[in-house]
């Protein structure tokens, strides 16, 4: 079943075009993840997915229903975490979970409630004020107002942002619980690891335009690395490799600098090779394949 | 929609700001009531010491009854700053805080979410009012006692019998309450359009002494104007004691400031309803 179908999406802002006719599917169970540098329409169209935007053109179906005319059904089944977590900083946790539980569309429990701050982590704070919460603690309490009301789709934009590394590492496990437990998530993020560790498929924005759409597991071919070899005598290690099996994996060269397509394990080989035939090699690094797809589709897109 | 007004007026009774109101108009009576206990007689023969060569006035004449009648008259400027000042924060407040997106992608309407904030702010509007009627009638006549009212106008003086006094009052709180839910409409469509909370009490006020200036500006030019002015029908509480009472000044007031009360709530409704949520 498709959770998600938008068709050739457009939204405008006077003059200035956000979205360009964006269209993708995102199937049920599926962590879909919305990828794009700032500005590229990733919020613009999450913002669309949940009726906050009213797009110029283009249709949007949830849970394969046009959203604008079963908007009551469609986002009773949506939880939602949109940008930073902002609450009313005046109440508690509990009490803003209470506040919110009354715009949820269905009845919710109290039990209910604190049931989601234990799994959120909350308990013991959820009676503090959360103008006295740490951002993460936020996140927090935007999670758990999330899953309160036990969701089918699960749109979380940027929830990185803003949080440590134990706290990024506690998210990607909360929305891997969430995936077994048969939710479809959406996220957007612009950092490229996160993607690459949790999400199923992937989308990629620029300038208001999909530029690249498929599953994360194919787009990103793991095992091969581009790997970048700085050399003291590039001259010398060419002709060293000329006739060994590196050649058909050497992909380009400089002045300083050869890239190889290769695996991980074999590049203390190639390194071991180098230092055989006496060439200095003065670094190693290497980029991953998403971050070469990523950085292709922004920046040569017009 | 019954648990969203229930949600909205919990927000207004959790907030500090939403008691400031109330404070402001205890603070205001009670020093009235003070003072008035303290020197209230000398006030009234300054006031009414122009008649005093014409009329034999006798009698006590400070009472609860006139007493609320001041207090009514005094704080026709401030009971707009103090609604406007909860009211006008009601949407663009949320806005700013980034929580109407909290609420706007759920499964209610706009409409319902929009009418919702506006009963939860009629709702906190009458309770100003009961609050100032409790204060300054119920507490007044506690302190000073019942009695016939005189109420002064610029042409005269009318003598009100006791009996005859309480429904005026009933009917001038249902003006004064239709006066303050024009400015909370007013306020609220500000709010509607601003992304922050103190823009529309700014310019909520700011249009409330502007009119008012104009108002009472004895300059032909503006006299056209004036019928047009919302500031001129939120005054007109005051006829209902005054002898005899001009109903059908009463009745075309009370008609304008209803226009406006739709007119503002029907502009921010469609506002509210068709914007785009991006804070």
């Amino acid at each position: 079943m498709k959770i998600i179908q938008i068709n050739h999406l457009v939204k405008t802002f006077n003059s200035f075009t956000a979205l360009s006719g964006v269209s993708f599917d995102v199937n049920q169970g599926e962590i879909y993840g919305l990828l794009g540098p700032n500005g590229a329409g990733k919020s613009t169209t999450m913002r669309c997915l949940l009726s906050l935007i009213t797009p110029t053109a283009g249709s949007i179906k949830l849970f394969e229903k046009e959203l604008k005319t079963n908007r009551r059904e469609i986002l009773s089944k949506v939880g939602y975490l949109i940008e930073k977590p902002d609450f009313y900083g005046y109440l508690s946790a509990k009490r803003n979970l209470n506040l919110l539980a009354a715009y949820a569309g269905k009845k919710i429990s109290s039990t209910r409630i604190a049931e989601v701050i234990e799994q959120v982590g909350l308990n013991g704070r959820e009676n503090d004020l959360v103008k006295t919460y740490s951002h993460g603690m936020k996140q927090r309490l935007g999670l758990a107002q999330v899953i309160m009301h036990d969701p089918e789709l699960i749109i979380l934009d940027e929830p990185n942002t803003g949080l440590d590394p134990l706290g990024i590492i506690e998210l990607r496990e909360f929305i891997k619980q969430l995936k077994q437990q048969g939710k479809t998530i959406i996220l957007s993020s612009h950092i490229l690891s996160e993607i690459e560790l949790i999400a199923d498929q992937m989308v990629i924005i620029n300038q208001g335009k999909v530029v690249l759409n498929g599953s994360v597991h194919d787009l990103l071919h793991q095992d091969d690395l581009h790997v970048v070899f700085e050399l003291g005598a590039v001259e010398k290690a060419t002709s060293v490799i000329q006739t060994s099996q590196w050649l058909s994996q050497l992909e380009s060269k400089t002045a300083t600098t050869m890239v190889f397509n290769i695996k991980q394990p074999e590049i203390g080989v190639l390194n071991h090779f180098f230092n055989e035939n006496n060439v200095q090699v003065t670094g190693i690094s290497y980029r991953r394949k998403l971050e070469e797809l990523y950085m292709s589709m922004t920046q040569n897109i017009k | 929609m019954i648990k969203l007004i229930y949600a909205e007026l919990f927000k207004i009774a959790s907030k500090p700001r939403s008691y400031l109101g109330l404070l402001a108009i205890t603070v205001i009576v009670g020093l009235i009531h003070l003072a008035m206990l303290s020197d209230g007689k000398n006030y009234l023969d300054f006031i009414f010491s122009t008649f005093s060569q014409t009329f034999d006035i006798s009698g006590k004449i400070l009472n609860g009854n006139l007493i609320a009648f001041i207090i009514l008259q005094m704080l026709v400027v401030q009971m707009p700053l103090l609604v406007a000042f909860v009211t006008g924060d009601i949407i663009s407040g949320e806005s700013a805080g980034g929580t109407l997106r909290l609420l706007a992608g759920r499964p209610f309407s706009r409409t319902q979410i929009f009418f919702a904030k506006y009963i939860a702010s009629a709702v906190y509007t009458a309770v100003l009012i009961l609050w100032l009627g409790i204060l300054s009638l119920v507490v007044g006549r506690l302190l000073f006692g019942d009695g016939d009212m005189m109420v002064l106008k610029s042409d005269g003086l009318t003598v009100i019998r006791a009996h005859d006094i309480l429904w005026r009052y009933g009917i001038a709180f249902l003006i004064a309450f239709l006066s303050l839910m024009l400015i909370a409409s007013y306020s609220f469509c500000i709010s509607a359009f601003a992304d922050n909370s103190i823009t529309p009490i700014v310019i909520c006020m700011a249009t409330i002494i502007i009119f008012t200036i104009i108002g009472t500006l004895e300059i032909p030019f503006f006299d056209y104007v004036k019928p047009f002015l919302f500031t001129t029908h939120m005054i007109v509480w005051r006829n209902i004691f005054y002898q005899p009472i001009d109903w059908s000044e009463i009745t075309v007031s009370m008609a304008i400031m209803v226009a406006y009360i739709v007119g503002f709530t029907g502009v921010a409704w469609y506002h509210f309803k068709t914007k785009d949520i991006l804070s």
